[in-house]
């Protein structure tokens, strides 16, 4: 090779290398088995497991409390009184007085938004001709599917409600709930007929599952650096041909297709396994490449500023596994205390999988998706430009 | 090709090189000998453009060793062995070669070439962790010369290899000397150095104590070659032969000397080596610092 040839760069270096970068990464991923495992094998794992469980996943404890435990861990449901009537007030009052539900009046639109964002577990709607004398009083009940543990905790509570509401009167014995799910306004079963019947169990935990895969996946490729060093590679890295920030895309882009992968590989055993239809194919594959972006930079950064730490991978853990907790990755969000209800919405994990549950179950539209993917996104790009800095110095 | 120029680093208190200059012509082979410690790998560092200098200059080509045009021309087998366990040869291979931006058939024919040159074309499909430490060493010097640097560093290649693989890997050396590539390599092994160095730069703490070709450097510093003889008695003698042919020395010792101590019983001649040329320079021997 001449010294001209040796000068100029040959052409397409950048993605050549690049893309070299990438590749090692990902064959050295999947020659680790306990990586492989982690990565690909325990999230499937997971979200199969729970997924079986069914229904009963992520309940409420139902043991038997006192007021004051019970005032403390009641649920909050909105209450839609469109009959604003004597008895529609009666029933909710006495709804309100049992200890497992505390009500909240709202409108139908905003109670249905603040379910279908998973701001409250249910709603509770009377309508104009609801009259507790009539033979089957009906009451329209909405439920986040990931709560409805709790939606059968409130349909108890309800049929204590009407027993006290209606109390030495005569009347029906049993109430008429009619429960939906997520969907069009209470009733309005026009909207979408397959929104209307409970999501699979596993259209829950499979995107639970995605999280995990993405969390072991950034705290995997999080460690690179460190390990580069500790095997001496990392020096012959530092004296290749590239800008240092490269070397930071490479791993990135190794991360993003590990996850894009096993993103893949739950959705597809999800689908075809157990019979999950994501409400838009497109915008999951949107709220999944959001996820993956945003946590591929937060692995950058991680692997940036952890370079020349040996307890690199341990700190990688922590940092990740405490996003998961407080964004209810790990347990749902509604088993948290209030304070960390709220703190979750600083958490990545809960924007990803409010994103991707918008497109499984949720029934979001590009309105109400893009908020949480420009969040990830735009972590995302941060901890690329954490990373990139940091890396300069190598 | 190189050229450094009242070149510093520390790190910390501890001053790692202290004003080091020194300039390398094309397709020489310099060996730089010191001691462990003695600053050789800082002075790779600082070449390739891994560390930075707290003083003085690296020039590469007449660039800064840090653009990645001169990077291209440099390849560097670093003295921990910069390989991936997990990976086989060949792979380590491609993906060093990616790196420097070589792809598809030239890729392969360079990957091949590199194999070849050192050895290990039927070993290429193992796994780097199922090496010998002397294939490896051969694996991380193939890396550096996959693409055709015209400056080489080579960091103590020969470090806890076999025999078998020493002498294949400075066997490598001498066929790159001759291929005309300019070579730096490291080294306290000072008969490595004298078999493959045009000059030898002595570094000692870092500070470069003498520079010049082999046979001047042992002239100026290591003295004469020494004749021993044993005689019958038991009795030893060193004679500093000062250009004297031995065995005209020899008679001459022997005339003198075999009425006292009967014949001589065998003889030997020591010639100088540049562990006495680093004796001479700092009072230590190489093998004891």
């Amino acid at each position: 090779m001449s010294p001209a040839e040796h000068s100029a760069a040959p052409p397409r270096a950048g993605w050549t290398a690049a893309w070299a970068l990438a590749r090692k990464d990902l064959q050295l991923l999947l020659r680790d088995r306990a990586g492989v495992f982690l990565t690909f094998f325990w999230p499937l794992i997971l979200a199969t497991f729970f997924g079986a469980l069914g229904p009963g996943f992520g309940a409420l404890t139902t043991g038997d409390e006192g007021e004051a435990g019970a005032e403390s861990s009641a649920m909050v449901v909105l209450a839609v009184d469109e009959a604003d009537s004597p008895d529609s007030r009666a029933l909710l009052e006495a709804l309100d007085a049992t200890p497992r539900v505390r009500l909240e009046a709202a409108q139908r639109e905003d109670a249905q938004a603040r379910v279908r964002s998973g701001g409250a577990p249910a709603m509770v709607v009377l309508e104009p001709d609801f009259a507790l004398a009539a033979d089957t009083p009906e009451v329209r009940v909405r439920v986040d599917p990931r709560r409805r543990s709790e939606a059968e905790v409130l349909g108890q509570a309800l049929e204590l409600a009407l027993h006290r509401a209606r109390a030495g009167e005569p009347g029906a014995s049993t109430l008429t709930v009619h429960l939906d799910w997520l969907g069009g306004g209470p009733g309005d079963q026009s909207n979408d007929a397959a929104l209307t019947k409970p999501p699979s169990p596993f259209a829950v935990t499979f995107p639970q599952g995605i999280i995990w895969a993405v969390l072991a996946c950034a705290a995997t490729f999080a460690t690179s650096l460190v390990q580069e060093r500790n095997q001496g590679t990392l020096l012959r890295l530092a004296v290749a041909p590239l800008p240092r920030w490269q070397l930071l895309v490479g791993k990135a882009l190794a991360c993003l297709v590990a996850i894009l992968a096993v993103a893949a590989v739950l959705l597809a055993v999800a689908t075809l396994g157990f019979g999950v239809r994501p409400h838009s194919w497109p915008l999951l594959l949107l709220a999944v490449l959001s996820t993956g972006l945003g946590f591929v930079g937060v692995m950058t950064a991680l692997a940036a500023l952890g370079r020349r730490s040996a307890s690199a991978a341990g700190m990688s853990w922590a940092i990740l596994m405490a996003m998961a907790v407080v964004g209810g990755g790990m347990v749902p969000l509604f088993m948290l205390p209030e304070l960390l209800q709220r703190a979750a919405t600083l958490s990545p994990v809960a924007w990803a999988l409010m994103a991707m549950e918008g497109a499984v179950w949720r029934g979001f539209g590009l309105a109400e998706l893009l908020p949480w993917c420009a969040a990830l996104v735009g972590l995302g790009l941060a901890g690329l430009a954490v990373g990139s800095r940091a890396v300069r110095d190598l | 090709m190189l050229e450094l120029t009242d070149l510093r680093k520390r790190y910390g208190e501890r001053e790692a090189l202290g004003g080091v200059t020194l300039r390398l012509r094309p397709g020489e082979v310099f060996g730089l000998l010191g001691p462990n410690g003695a600053g050789k790998s800082t002075l790779c560092g600082l070449v390739v453009g891994s560390l930075t200098p707290d003083g003085g200059s690296v020039r590469v080509a007449a660039g800064d060793p840090r653009e990645p045009a001169v990077r291209r021309r440099v390849g560097f087998a670093p003295q921990p062995l910069a390989l991936y366990a997990q990976l086989s040869g060949a792979e380590n291979l491609a993906f060093f070669a990616g790196l420097y931006g070589l792809h598809g058939a030239r890729r392969s024919e360079r990957i091949a070439a590199v194999l070849d040159f050192v050895g290990l074309r039927g070993r290429a499909d193992d796994r780097v962790g199922t090496y010998s430490g002397g294939m490896a060493r051969r694996l991380n010097l193939a890396v550096a010369l996959l693409h055709e640097p015209e400056l080489l560093l080579l960091d103590e290649p020969t470090v806890g290899v076999d025999p078998q693989s020493r002498d294949h890997l400075l066997a490598n050396i001498e066929s790159l000397r001759d291929a005309g590539v300019t070579v730096l390599y490291t080294t306290h092994y000072m008969e490595e150095a004298q078999r493959l160095c045009d000059r030898v730069g002595i570094l000692d703490r870092g500070r470069l104590l003498a520079v010049d070709a082999t046979a001047e450097l042992l002239a100026a510093h290591a003295g004469a070659a020494r004749l021993r003889v044993r005689f019958a008695d038991g009795h030893a003698h060193t004679h500093a032969l000062d250009g004297e042919a031995p065995l005209d020395a020899l008679r001459t010792l022997a005339a003198a000397l075999e009425p006292e101590h009967g014949a001589v019983e065998r003889f030997a001649v020591d010639q100088p080596s540049l562990e006495d040329v680093f004796l001479e320079l700092t009072g230590r021997s190489l093998r004891d610092t």
